[in-house]
């Protein structure tokens, strides 16, 4: 029965004098953490919890263009160490950076160190234990920490991205291990949840992958009582993302703990509302943004390729100097709201926001998870 | 050779007819062999001829190491005599046995009379020589010139790596104190260890006590000191329980030193790990390592040196993680209180890029080491890095400007940070600032220039947060807000030595990297440097 299901992968072989673990570091398979050796029994316990066919190519994935079958993912899987009803919400992440439009080569293969964070929504979280509360961005919690892992195995395994390879962070940051939490969209009733916003129903559980470069980076602001106030904090942190004097060309994650959700929806604040608050809070007329030699910032190499979010304008005067009008344009942060996602996670207890740092030209992907079996 | 050495162990071997104890009142010979080496094989006509001569006065025993190739050497020589057996390797172990064949001769109450190993000649000649005389018997008929002159031993497999420290795990005198558990035979160990509690999240290694064994050969400390108390559990925390954790985490022995410098950096009062740990900001150790240790175990300082995919980086940061959930007792839900938590409460660690930075001192040595020693810096850190982007800056003021407005955005861009900052410059980011002979301290000043600003643009008001209530009293020292406060020039950072540079990163990338700190002083945290043993002829 094992042999009928798990079709194609070649079977290693371990003398018993072998030590299994160090073999597999040896093998070149782990992130630099120990790995849970997939037995034909484990890959096939994966398998069991999804309906679909082992052999389905989910994907081509850059670089080695090596085909992603459900049953690799699943290998891939059991080494993260994954419990078995793990494995749709697995299966869903890689759909999510197998898709074209997620541009997984970019993402990996960026000095500025892109990874990809999971986020999320829908039953499925209370069903497998997703953490969304508290330290939900961190450690402890095997859901989220093998979860995210096993994406990045995926990349590393069969994508064949490995860091001195095609990866070519220049500092690199620990969510390149595993970043993979839970929207806790039950703390926040009176918000959109982000797969909702995404267009899907409340319902359904959902996936999100989207590329982040570093962080998360903490505020903290213990006193703010309005929701104004609050935001402006938020706005003033956001604006600071990149290069306080840059504005961003890519999507980024803003996760909100409850207290500070509290005090951002007692004023009635939407997502959509705190959004525009960054943004005001954010925009900076280009005269205060541009690089000199004393203090870097926008290049004015860029001027030349004028931002396409903002109206055109003429830049130079005749004799080639700076016109004053066109210093005076104001310059968002992002040229367009949608690209601030903002989701609820953290404990109970905390005044914080934390802000991940975005990669430019990534697009975020959401799919969604298949129902148990 | 005659030596006046206290007894021998006692033992007891099988040799399929007979319990044969040792000592046994009379000479004896224990001539330890094995059955797939060739020069054992070479000895065994003559450990026969030695047996059916002398054998009615001396004991002459074979000693094989395993039960198979016993019987296939007894077979093979048509040995008449005893062959003991010892496949589970105790007496081997026991009596240090590094070599097949080795044969010792004993008196009668197991003092140690004569003993070679390997095969020799003249060795098994003036063998039978003593054995002739112990027995009143003739020599034995060998035609000497059938052997070689000498012939090199065979490793005893008592040393074969993982059965010989499963020996001394199991011997008396054992390294090992921790309770056992024990894994039935259908039982899943990776899914136990989950089960018990002790892993993050993510698959940990079995501690078996070979594992943890050679853990222990990388210190020459007692594995029963104890270095630390660590709370909230207030367990002692010894060096054996921390190699216990440093197996769970996957680390290569030879990290080990690293492992015990950067406990006993996190145990250091001055550290408070627990206030760091129980607080809601999400404290987690971040571990720098300078000096020659880096290049001996493969710490990465380059490209991604803050990611994953490095087993040193990744399984060092967190040993020391594991060390503080499964002593010290701190565990997300219980006493470990993070609101959102990072990803480097996992594990982060990482290498100054010393060499890439040739005129820059490396951090250990401004912390008051030499360059030459190697040292874990253990600081608490509660998110990041996150990065700074700049890629056209040409001027050390610039960069040093952009640095210092992301620094300045730290915690609060309206809060003055209140603790150790750790950034990270990237290589090309260094080489702006090198070219125009720029220092740390250079660095250090620019990025505090930048952050500075009168205390009415740090106030709170109905656009944001910033500082307010308690906060600002800190600057007002209980005194009323006056308009002359108004202008004084308020830091990002108290101290310029809070800000702790290092070089690391690939050479390729216009990006420095900054931290988030906890709080330095007073209820807060303060770094801790502590030195790496080296030890001499293990490990590089």
């Amino acid at each position: 029965m094992t042999s009928q299901r798990i079709g194609r992968a070649r079977q290693l072989t371990i003398s018993a004098s072998d030590d299994v673990d160090e073999f597999l570091f040896d093998q070149g398979l782990t992130d630099g953490l120990p790995v849970v050796p997939p037995t034909p029994a484990r890959v096939e316990r994966m398998l069991a919890q999804t309906r679909r066919d082992p052999l389905e190519e989910i994907g081509i994935l850059p670089p080695n263009l090596a085909p992603l079958t459900v049953e690799k993912t699943a290998i891939n899987a059991v080494m993260a160490g994954c419990k078995a009803e793990y494995f749709p919400t697995v299966l869903a992440g890689v759909e999510a950076i197998a898709d074209d439009s997620y541009g997984l080569h970019g993402s990996g293969a960026t000095t500025m160190g892109g990874a990809p964070v999971l986020i999320v929504n829908g039953p499925v979280r209370e069903r497998i234990g997703i953490n969304s509360a508290q330290n939900a961005l961190g450690q402890g919690n095997r859901a989220n920490a093998t979860i995210g892992r096993a994406v990045r195995l995926v990349i590393r395994n069969v994508a064949g991205h490995r860091p001195g390879g095609t990866e070519r962070a220049t500092i690199g940051w620990p969510g390149k291990f595993t970043l993979c939490f839970g929207e806790w969209e039950e703390r926040a009733p009176t918000w959109t949840p982000m797969h909702v916003e995404r267009g899907f129903a409340a319902g359904d559980s959902v996936i999100t992958a989207m590329t982040q470069s570093g962080g998360p980076t903490q505020l903290i602001d213990e006193t703010s009582r309005t929701a104004k106030a609050l935001a402006g904090s938020i706005g003033l942190k956001v604006a600071g993302q990149q290069h306080p004097r840059i504005p961003s060309m890519g999507e980024l994650i803003v996760v909100i703990s409850p207290e500070h959700y509290d005090t951002l929806a007692a004023d009635g604040w939407t997502k959509d509302d705190v959004r525009r608050r960054i943004q005001q809070v954010a925009a900076r007329p280009l005269r205060d943004l541009l690089e000199s030699d004393q203090m870097g910032g926008f290049p004015k190499s860029a001027l030349d390729s004028w931002p396409p979010f903002l109206p055109p304008l003429p830049i130079h005067n005749p004799d080639g100097s700076l016109r004053d009008d066109a210093m005076d344009v104001i310059m968002p942060k992002f040229g367009n709201d949608s690209m601030i996602t903002i989701v609820v996670a953290g404990g109970g207890a905390g005044k914080f926001t934390s802000i991940l740092d975005p990669l430019a030209g990534q697009v975020s992907v959401s799919k969604k998870i298949e129902d148990p079996v | 050779m005659t030596t006046a050495s206290s007894a021998l162990p006692n033992f007891a071997l099988d040799d399929g007819t007979a319990q044969r104890r040792f000592p046994s009142g009379r000479s004896t010979l224990l001539c330890f062999v094995k059955e797939d080496c060739p020069t054992c094989r070479l000895s065994m006509p003559l450990i026969r001829e030695m047996q059916d001569r002398y054998g009615e006065h001396v004991d002459v025993w074979a000693v094989g190491q395993d039960s198979e190739g016993n019987a296939v050497l007894i077979d093979e020589y048509g040995l008449s005599g005893p062959m003991l057996d010892d496949s589970a390797l105790k007496v081997s172990f026991a009596y240090e046995i590094d070599t097949v064949p080795t044969l010792i001769l004993t008196d009668g109450d197991g003092h140690e009379q004569r003993r070679f190993h390997g095969f020799g000649r003249d060795d098994f000649r003036d063998m039978t020589t003593e054995l002739s005389r112990l027995s009143g018997l003739g020599v034995a008929a060998v035609n000497w010139d059938d052997y070689p002159e000498m012939m090199p031993g065979c490793g005893s497999k008592s040393m074969e790596p993982g059965i010989y420290e499963r020996l001394k795990a199991e011997a008396e005198g054992s390294p090992i104190r921790a309770r056992r558990i024990e894994v039935g035979q259908n039982e899943d160990v990776y899914e136990l260890l989950y089960e018990q509690g002790v892993t993050d999240g993510l698959p940990v290694m079995p501690p078996t006590p070979e594992r943890v064994v050679r853990m222990l050969e990388y210190t020459s400390r007692d594995p029963q000191e104890q270095i630390a108390v660590l709370p909230p559990n207030l367990a002692p925390v010894t060096i054996e329980k921390v190699a216990i954790n440093a197996v769970l985490a996957g680390c290569k022995p030879e990290y080990f030193p690293v492992v015990l410098a950067a406990t006993e950096a996190i145990a250091d009062e001055r550290f408070n790990v627990h206030g760091a740990i129980a607080t809601t900001m999400g404290g987690a150790p971040v571990l720098i390592v300078n000096g020659p240790i880096r290049e001996q175990i493969g710490l990465n300082s380059g490209q991604g040196a803050l990611g994953q995919g490095f087993r040193a980086n990744a399984t060092i940061g967190r040993a020391v993680r594991l060390v503080i959930r499964n002593i010290g007792g701190h565990r997300p839900g219980g006493t470990e209180r993070s609101t959102i938590g990072w990803p480097g409460k996992y594990t982060l660690c990482f290498a100054e890029a010393e060499e890439r930075a040739p005129t820059w001192t490396p951090l250990h040595v401004e912390r008051g080491f030499q360059p030459q020693d190697s040292v874990v810096t253990a600081v608490i850190q509660t998110a990041g890095p996150s990065q700074v982007i700049d890629q056209t800056s040409r001027t050390p003021e610039a960069l040093g400007g952009s640095i210092g407005l992301k620094a300045a955005m730290a915690r609060h861009a309206k809060l003055p940070a209140i603790g150790e900052t750790v950034i990270i410059v990237s290589p090309e980011h260094y080489d702006t600032l090198a070219r125009a002979g720029w220092t740390k301290d250079d660095l250090r000043r620019r990025i505090q220039e930048v952050g500075e600003k009168p205390l009415r643009e740090w106030l709170a008001d109905e656009e944001s947060g910033g500082l307010a209530g308690a906060t600002l009293q800190q600057f007002l020292h209980g005194k009323d807000l006056t308009e002359a406060d108004l202008d004084r020039p308020i830091r990002k950072f108290r101290e310029d030595a809070w800000l702790m540079i290092v070089v690391a990163g690939g050479g390729a990338g216009k990006w420095s990297g900054v931290m988030d700190a906890f709080g330095t002083g007073a209820g807060g945290t303060m770094a801790v440097s502590r030195k790496i043993e080296t030890i001499a002829g293990v490990g590089a």
